[in-house]
Protein backbone atom coordinates (compact mmCIF):
# COMPACT_ATOMS: atom_id res chain seq x y z
CA UNK A 1 0.00 0.00 0.00
CA UNK A 2 1.27 3.28 -1.25
CA UNK A 3 2.01 5.66 1.70
CA UNK A 4 -0.20 8.64 2.05
CA UNK A 5 3.44 11.10 1.03
CA UNK A 6 3.27 9.14 -2.04
CA UNK A 7 -0.26 10.08 -2.98
CA UNK A 8 0.08 13.76 -1.78
CA UNK A 9 3.06 13.47 -4.46
CA UNK A 10 1.06 12.19 -7.38
CA UNK A 11 -1.74 14.60 -6.43
CA UNK A 12 0.57 17.43 -6.45
CA UNK A 13 2.20 16.32 -10.14
CA UNK A 14 -1.46 15.92 -11.66
CA UNK A 15 -2.14 19.46 -10.05
CA UNK A 16 0.94 20.63 -11.90
CA UNK A 17 0.42 18.86 -14.96
CA UNK A 18 -2.99 20.56 -15.47
CA UNK A 19 -2.17 24.05 -14.56
CA UNK A 20 1.11 24.08 -16.88
CA UNK A 21 -2.16 22.81 -19.75
CA UNK A 22 -4.24 25.11 -18.68
CA UNK A 23 -1.70 27.72 -18.45
CA UNK A 24 -0.34 26.93 -22.00
CA UNK A 25 -4.32 27.08 -23.65
CA UNK A 26 -4.74 30.32 -21.82
CA UNK A 27 -1.90 31.61 -23.21
CA UNK A 28 -1.95 30.32 -26.50
CA UNK A 29 -5.67 32.30 -26.38
CA UNK A 30 -4.22 35.47 -27.43
CA UNK A 31 -1.68 34.59 -30.23
CA UNK A 32 -4.56 32.82 -32.08
CA UNK A 33 -7.53 34.77 -31.75
CA UNK A 34 -5.69 38.18 -31.74
CA UNK A 35 -6.66 39.10 -34.72
CA UNK A 36 -9.52 38.66 -36.73
CA UNK A 37 -9.95 39.86 -40.73
CA UNK A 38 -12.92 41.50 -41.49
CA UNK A 39 -14.30 42.47 -44.77
CA UNK A 40 -16.75 45.38 -45.38
CA UNK A 41 -17.24 47.64 -48.85
CA UNK A 42 -15.53 51.03 -49.27
CA UNK A 43 -16.77 53.45 -52.25
CA UNK A 44 -14.58 54.05 -54.97
CA UNK A 45 -15.22 57.32 -57.02
CA UNK A 46 -16.14 57.05 -60.43
CA UNK A 47 -13.31 57.70 -62.76
CA UNK A 48 -14.27 60.75 -64.80
CA UNK A 49 -15.66 63.46 -62.76
CA UNK A 50 -19.21 64.22 -64.52
CA UNK A 51 -19.42 67.87 -62.96
CA UNK A 52 -22.95 67.89 -63.64
CA UNK A 53 -22.90 66.47 -67.25
CA UNK A 54 -25.96 64.12 -67.83
CA UNK A 55 -26.30 63.21 -71.22
CA UNK A 56 -24.17 61.12 -73.62
CA UNK A 57 -23.69 60.17 -77.36
CA UNK A 58 -22.18 57.18 -78.66
CA UNK A 59 -20.39 57.97 -81.88
CA UNK A 60 -19.23 54.38 -83.56
CA UNK A 61 -16.10 52.67 -82.02
CA UNK A 62 -14.22 51.43 -85.01
CA UNK A 63 -13.47 47.96 -85.13
CA UNK A 64 -9.93 47.13 -85.53
CA UNK A 65 -9.55 43.38 -85.49
CA UNK A 66 -6.68 41.87 -87.48
CA UNK A 67 -5.92 38.01 -86.87
CA UNK A 68 -9.40 36.90 -86.24
CA UNK A 69 -11.12 38.60 -88.47
CA UNK A 70 -12.62 36.30 -90.93
CA UNK A 71 -13.56 34.01 -88.23
CA UNK A 72 -15.73 36.59 -86.68
CA UNK A 73 -17.19 37.84 -90.42
CA UNK A 74 -18.09 33.83 -90.79
CA UNK A 75 -19.94 33.40 -87.78
CA UNK A 76 -21.68 36.67 -88.57
CA UNK A 77 -20.91 38.55 -85.59
CA UNK A 78 -21.47 42.34 -86.15
CA UNK A 79 -18.79 43.66 -83.09
CA UNK A 80 -19.90 46.73 -83.92
CA UNK A 81 -23.47 47.08 -83.47
CA UNK A 82 -23.27 44.27 -80.60
CA UNK A 83 -20.93 46.78 -78.29
CA UNK A 84 -22.51 49.72 -78.56
CA UNK A 85 -25.74 47.95 -77.67
CA UNK A 86 -24.22 46.14 -74.96
CA UNK A 87 -22.90 49.83 -74.12
CA UNK A 88 -26.09 51.31 -74.03
CA UNK A 89 -27.99 48.92 -71.80
CA UNK A 90 -24.90 49.30 -69.40
CA UNK A 91 -24.91 52.82 -69.38
CA UNK A 92 -28.83 52.69 -68.96
CA UNK A 93 -28.64 50.34 -65.86
CA UNK A 94 -25.23 51.19 -64.51
CA UNK A 95 -25.20 55.38 -64.32
CA UNK A 96 -27.58 58.22 -64.19
CA UNK A 97 -26.89 59.68 -67.87
CA UNK A 98 -29.72 59.37 -70.44
CA UNK A 99 -28.16 58.42 -73.94
CA UNK A 100 -28.85 60.36 -77.29
CA UNK A 101 -28.62 58.36 -80.48
CA UNK A 102 -25.64 60.13 -82.58
CA UNK A 103 -27.66 59.57 -85.79
CA UNK A 104 -24.87 58.95 -88.93
CA UNK A 105 -21.42 59.61 -87.89
CA UNK A 106 -19.16 61.00 -91.14
CA UNK A 107 -15.38 60.74 -89.42
CA UNK A 108 -12.64 62.49 -90.58
CA UNK A 109 -10.05 60.16 -90.39
CA UNK A 110 -9.72 56.56 -89.10
CA UNK A 111 -6.89 56.76 -86.89
CA UNK A 112 -7.84 57.47 -83.26
CA UNK A 113 -4.92 59.38 -82.19
CA UNK A 114 -5.88 61.91 -85.09
CA UNK A 115 -9.39 61.93 -84.28
CA UNK A 116 -8.76 62.51 -81.03
CA UNK A 117 -6.53 65.59 -81.66
CA UNK A 118 -9.98 66.96 -83.74
CA UNK A 119 -11.43 68.62 -80.94
CA UNK A 120 -13.55 71.03 -83.57
CA UNK A 121 -15.33 67.35 -84.93
CA UNK A 122 -16.11 66.54 -81.56
CA UNK A 123 -17.46 70.15 -80.76
CA UNK A 124 -19.46 69.73 -83.73
CA UNK A 125 -20.82 66.38 -82.75
CA UNK A 126 -21.72 67.74 -79.21
CA UNK A 127 -23.22 70.58 -80.80
CA UNK A 128 -25.55 68.50 -83.48
CA UNK A 129 -26.28 65.78 -80.74
CA UNK A 130 -26.89 67.81 -77.52
CA UNK A 131 -24.69 65.95 -75.70
CA UNK A 132 -22.73 67.26 -72.89
CA UNK A 133 -20.23 63.84 -73.27
CA UNK A 134 -19.30 61.68 -76.57
CA UNK A 135 -18.11 57.88 -76.22
CA UNK A 136 -15.94 56.73 -78.88
CA UNK A 137 -13.16 54.27 -79.51
CA UNK A 138 -11.93 51.24 -81.22
CA UNK A 139 -12.72 47.34 -80.51
CA UNK A 140 -10.66 44.94 -81.54
CA UNK A 141 -12.18 41.51 -81.10
CA UNK A 142 -10.40 38.77 -81.64
CA UNK A 143 -11.53 34.65 -82.19
CA UNK A 144 -8.15 32.62 -81.61
CA UNK A 145 -7.93 28.79 -81.95
CA UNK A 146 -5.93 27.70 -79.32
CA UNK A 147 -5.99 23.98 -79.95
CA UNK A 148 -3.00 21.85 -79.24
CA UNK A 149 -1.49 18.96 -78.08
CA UNK A 150 -1.65 18.23 -74.18
CA UNK A 151 0.30 14.62 -73.05
CA UNK A 152 -2.07 12.48 -70.69
CA UNK A 153 -1.52 9.68 -68.74
CA UNK A 154 -3.48 6.30 -69.23
CA UNK A 155 -3.53 2.97 -67.37
CA UNK A 156 -3.35 -0.04 -70.39
CA UNK A 157 -6.05 -2.33 -69.48
CA UNK A 158 -4.38 -5.45 -71.28
CA UNK A 159 -1.08 -5.06 -69.34
CA UNK A 160 -2.28 -2.55 -65.84
CA UNK A 161 0.61 -0.09 -66.78
CA UNK A 162 0.96 3.20 -67.35
CA UNK A 163 1.69 5.03 -70.08
CA UNK A 164 1.62 8.40 -71.99
CA UNK A 165 -0.51 9.68 -74.95
CA UNK A 166 -0.70 12.79 -76.95
CA UNK A 167 -4.40 14.00 -76.99
CA UNK A 168 -5.80 16.64 -79.08
CA UNK A 169 -7.47 19.18 -76.89
CA UNK A 170 -9.95 21.62 -79.06
CA UNK A 171 -9.81 24.99 -77.52
CA UNK A 172 -11.40 28.43 -78.52
CA UNK A 173 -9.83 32.24 -76.92
CA UNK A 174 -11.82 35.20 -76.85
CA UNK A 175 -9.79 38.34 -76.72
CA UNK A 176 -11.84 41.99 -76.84
CA UNK A 177 -9.39 44.85 -76.80
CA UNK A 178 -11.21 48.08 -76.07
CA UNK A 179 -9.86 51.64 -76.47
CA UNK A 180 -13.02 54.02 -75.04
CA UNK A 181 -12.48 57.56 -75.28
CA UNK A 182 -14.77 60.09 -73.58
CA UNK A 183 -14.95 63.81 -75.21
CA UNK A 184 -16.44 67.14 -73.74
CA UNK A 185 -19.32 67.73 -76.28
CA UNK A 186 -19.31 71.42 -75.53
CA UNK A 187 -15.16 71.90 -76.22
CA UNK A 188 -14.48 68.87 -78.08
CA UNK A 189 -11.34 68.17 -75.66
CA UNK A 190 -10.74 64.62 -74.86
CA UNK A 191 -11.83 64.07 -70.91
CA UNK A 192 -10.96 60.70 -70.60
CA UNK A 193 -8.97 57.63 -71.95
CA UNK A 194 -8.40 53.88 -71.11
CA UNK A 195 -7.72 50.70 -72.79
CA UNK A 196 -9.82 47.35 -71.17
CA UNK A 197 -8.42 44.03 -72.08
CA UNK A 198 -9.88 40.84 -71.25
CA UNK A 199 -9.19 36.84 -72.00
CA UNK A 200 -11.51 34.02 -71.64
CA UNK A 201 -11.11 30.51 -73.14
CA UNK A 202 -13.36 27.82 -73.72
CA UNK A 203 -12.97 23.72 -74.38
CA UNK A 204 -14.59 22.84 -77.77
CA UNK A 205 -13.70 24.14 -81.38
CA UNK A 206 -17.13 25.47 -82.54
CA UNK A 207 -17.43 27.76 -79.28
CA UNK A 208 -20.48 30.65 -80.04
CA UNK A 209 -18.19 33.27 -80.37
CA UNK A 210 -21.67 35.56 -78.95
CA UNK A 211 -21.34 33.46 -76.12
CA UNK A 212 -17.16 34.49 -75.66
CA UNK A 213 -18.14 38.41 -76.43
CA UNK A 214 -20.26 38.85 -73.91
CA UNK A 215 -18.01 36.59 -71.28
CA UNK A 216 -15.50 39.40 -72.20
CA UNK A 217 -17.90 42.21 -71.77
CA UNK A 218 -19.25 40.82 -68.57
CA UNK A 219 -16.01 40.40 -67.01
CA UNK A 220 -14.97 44.34 -68.23
CA UNK A 221 -17.94 45.79 -67.00
CA UNK A 222 -17.07 46.62 -63.48
CA UNK A 223 -14.47 48.92 -65.03
CA UNK A 224 -16.47 50.23 -67.64
CA UNK A 225 -19.10 51.34 -65.78
CA UNK A 226 -16.69 52.80 -62.79
CA UNK A 227 -15.28 55.34 -65.36
CA UNK A 228 -19.17 57.00 -64.99
CA UNK A 229 -20.87 56.09 -61.51
CA UNK A 230 -19.23 55.45 -58.03
CA UNK A 231 -18.93 51.70 -57.26
CA UNK A 232 -18.46 49.97 -53.91
CA UNK A 233 -15.40 47.34 -53.70
CA UNK A 234 -14.91 44.60 -51.05
CA UNK A 235 -11.56 45.42 -48.51
CA UNK A 236 -9.93 43.73 -45.79
CA UNK A 237 -8.74 45.03 -42.50
CA UNK A 238 -7.60 43.41 -38.84
CA UNK A 239 -9.62 43.66 -35.96
CA UNK A 240 -7.89 43.23 -33.14
CA UNK A 241 -10.43 40.97 -30.64
CA UNK A 242 -8.75 40.96 -27.43
CA UNK B 1 -20.54 42.11 -34.45
CA UNK B 2 -17.86 43.37 -36.82
CA UNK B 3 -17.77 40.51 -38.41
CA UNK B 4 -21.58 40.00 -38.97
CA UNK B 5 -21.32 43.38 -40.47
CA UNK B 6 -23.35 45.13 -37.61
CA UNK B 7 -20.76 47.80 -37.61
CA UNK B 8 -22.71 50.60 -36.04
CA UNK B 9 -23.25 48.21 -32.66
CA UNK B 10 -19.42 47.53 -33.18
CA UNK B 11 -18.41 51.46 -33.32
CA UNK B 12 -20.57 51.57 -29.69
CA UNK B 13 -19.10 48.79 -28.41
CA UNK B 14 -15.29 49.80 -29.49
CA UNK B 15 -16.17 53.54 -27.86
CA UNK B 16 -17.69 52.54 -24.27
CA UNK B 17 -14.15 50.26 -24.64
CA UNK B 18 -11.91 53.33 -25.57
CA UNK B 19 -13.44 55.46 -23.10
CA UNK B 20 -12.24 52.55 -20.27
CA UNK B 21 -8.99 52.14 -21.95
CA UNK B 22 -8.01 55.17 -23.61
CA UNK B 23 -4.98 54.96 -26.05
CA UNK B 24 -4.73 51.82 -26.55
CA UNK B 25 -4.02 51.42 -29.92
CA UNK B 26 -5.65 48.25 -30.55
CA UNK B 27 -8.81 49.71 -29.66
CA UNK B 28 -8.04 53.10 -31.41
CA UNK B 29 -7.45 50.70 -34.80
CA UNK B 30 -10.92 49.02 -34.22
CA UNK B 31 -12.95 52.38 -33.93
CA UNK B 32 -11.10 53.50 -37.03
CA UNK B 33 -11.63 50.67 -38.75
CA UNK B 34 -15.92 50.96 -37.35
CA UNK B 35 -15.69 54.37 -38.75
CA UNK B 36 -14.39 53.93 -42.18
CA UNK B 37 -16.82 51.05 -42.31
CA UNK B 38 -19.56 53.29 -41.71
CA UNK B 39 -18.19 55.61 -43.96
CA UNK B 40 -16.96 58.45 -41.79
CA UNK B 41 -13.73 58.39 -43.38
CA UNK B 42 -12.20 61.51 -41.92
CA UNK B 43 -12.98 60.38 -38.35
CA UNK B 44 -10.97 56.94 -39.12
CA UNK B 45 -7.75 58.65 -40.38
CA UNK B 46 -7.87 60.57 -37.06
CA UNK B 47 -7.87 57.57 -35.45
CA UNK B 48 -5.45 55.20 -37.38
CA UNK B 49 -2.81 57.80 -37.01
CA UNK B 50 -2.92 57.82 -33.42
CA UNK B 51 -2.99 54.09 -33.35
CA UNK B 52 0.18 53.63 -35.25
CA UNK B 53 1.72 56.65 -33.67
CA UNK B 54 1.34 54.99 -30.60
CA UNK B 55 2.43 51.63 -31.52
CA UNK B 56 4.75 52.11 -35.02
CA UNK B 57 5.87 48.17 -34.76
CA UNK B 58 2.32 46.48 -35.24
CA UNK B 59 2.20 45.07 -38.59
CA UNK B 60 -1.81 45.03 -38.13
CA UNK B 61 -1.80 48.05 -37.44
CA UNK B 62 0.71 49.72 -40.22
CA UNK B 63 -1.24 47.39 -43.02
CA UNK B 64 -4.48 48.77 -41.96
CA UNK B 65 -3.35 52.53 -41.92
CA UNK B 66 -1.55 51.83 -45.62
CA UNK B 67 -4.55 50.29 -47.25
CA UNK B 68 -6.55 52.96 -45.96
CA UNK B 69 -4.56 55.62 -47.25
CA UNK B 70 -4.51 53.91 -50.21
CA UNK B 71 -8.45 54.23 -50.33
CA UNK B 72 -9.00 57.49 -49.10
CA UNK B 73 -6.46 59.05 -51.43
CA UNK B 74 -8.05 58.27 -54.46
CA UNK B 75 -11.84 58.87 -52.88
CA UNK B 76 -11.46 62.08 -51.61
CA UNK B 77 -12.55 65.08 -53.48
CA UNK B 78 -9.58 66.45 -55.96
CA UNK B 79 -10.09 69.78 -54.35
CA UNK B 80 -9.25 68.81 -50.76
CA UNK B 81 -6.50 66.15 -51.65
CA UNK B 82 -4.70 69.26 -53.18
CA UNK B 83 -4.99 71.23 -50.13
CA UNK B 84 -4.50 68.78 -48.00
CA UNK B 85 -1.45 66.92 -50.12
CA UNK B 86 0.61 64.49 -48.22
CA UNK B 87 -1.25 64.74 -44.75
CA UNK B 88 -3.09 61.37 -45.47
CA UNK B 89 0.76 59.68 -45.54
CA UNK B 90 2.40 62.60 -42.77
CA UNK B 91 2.46 59.42 -39.23
CA UNK B 92 4.10 56.78 -40.56
CA UNK B 93 5.35 55.97 -44.29
CA UNK B 94 2.21 53.74 -45.27
CA UNK B 95 4.00 52.16 -48.57
CA UNK B 96 6.77 51.00 -45.70
CA UNK B 97 4.61 49.53 -43.72
CA UNK B 98 2.47 47.04 -45.85
CA UNK B 99 4.45 43.90 -47.31
CA UNK B 100 1.11 42.78 -49.12
CA UNK B 101 -1.00 44.22 -51.75
CA UNK B 102 -3.51 46.98 -50.76
CA UNK B 103 -6.72 45.34 -50.88
CA UNK B 104 -8.23 41.93 -51.36
CA UNK B 105 -5.51 39.33 -50.11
Amino acid sequence: MKSLKQQVFRLELVGIGLSVLVGGLVSSLPAAAGVIDVNFSVPVRARLDLGGRETVTLAPFLVVTDEGETAIQQRGVDVQREFEEYLRRLLKRRTKLTVIEAGPVDYPSYDLQQLADNTDFWRFLGERTGAALILSGSLDFDIQDRSGYRTEEYVSPFDGRTYFRQVLVEQTGFEYDIVMEIFDGMTGEQLYSDNFKDFKQFEGESVDPLAGMFENLIALEDRISGIFSQKRVETTRALFTN
Amino acid sequence: MAKRGLWAEALFRFQRADREDPGNPKILNNLAVSYEAVGQFDKALELYRQAVKLDPNNADLKRNYARFVEFYQSFRPKEESEQDDGKAGEAPEPSAASDQPPDGR
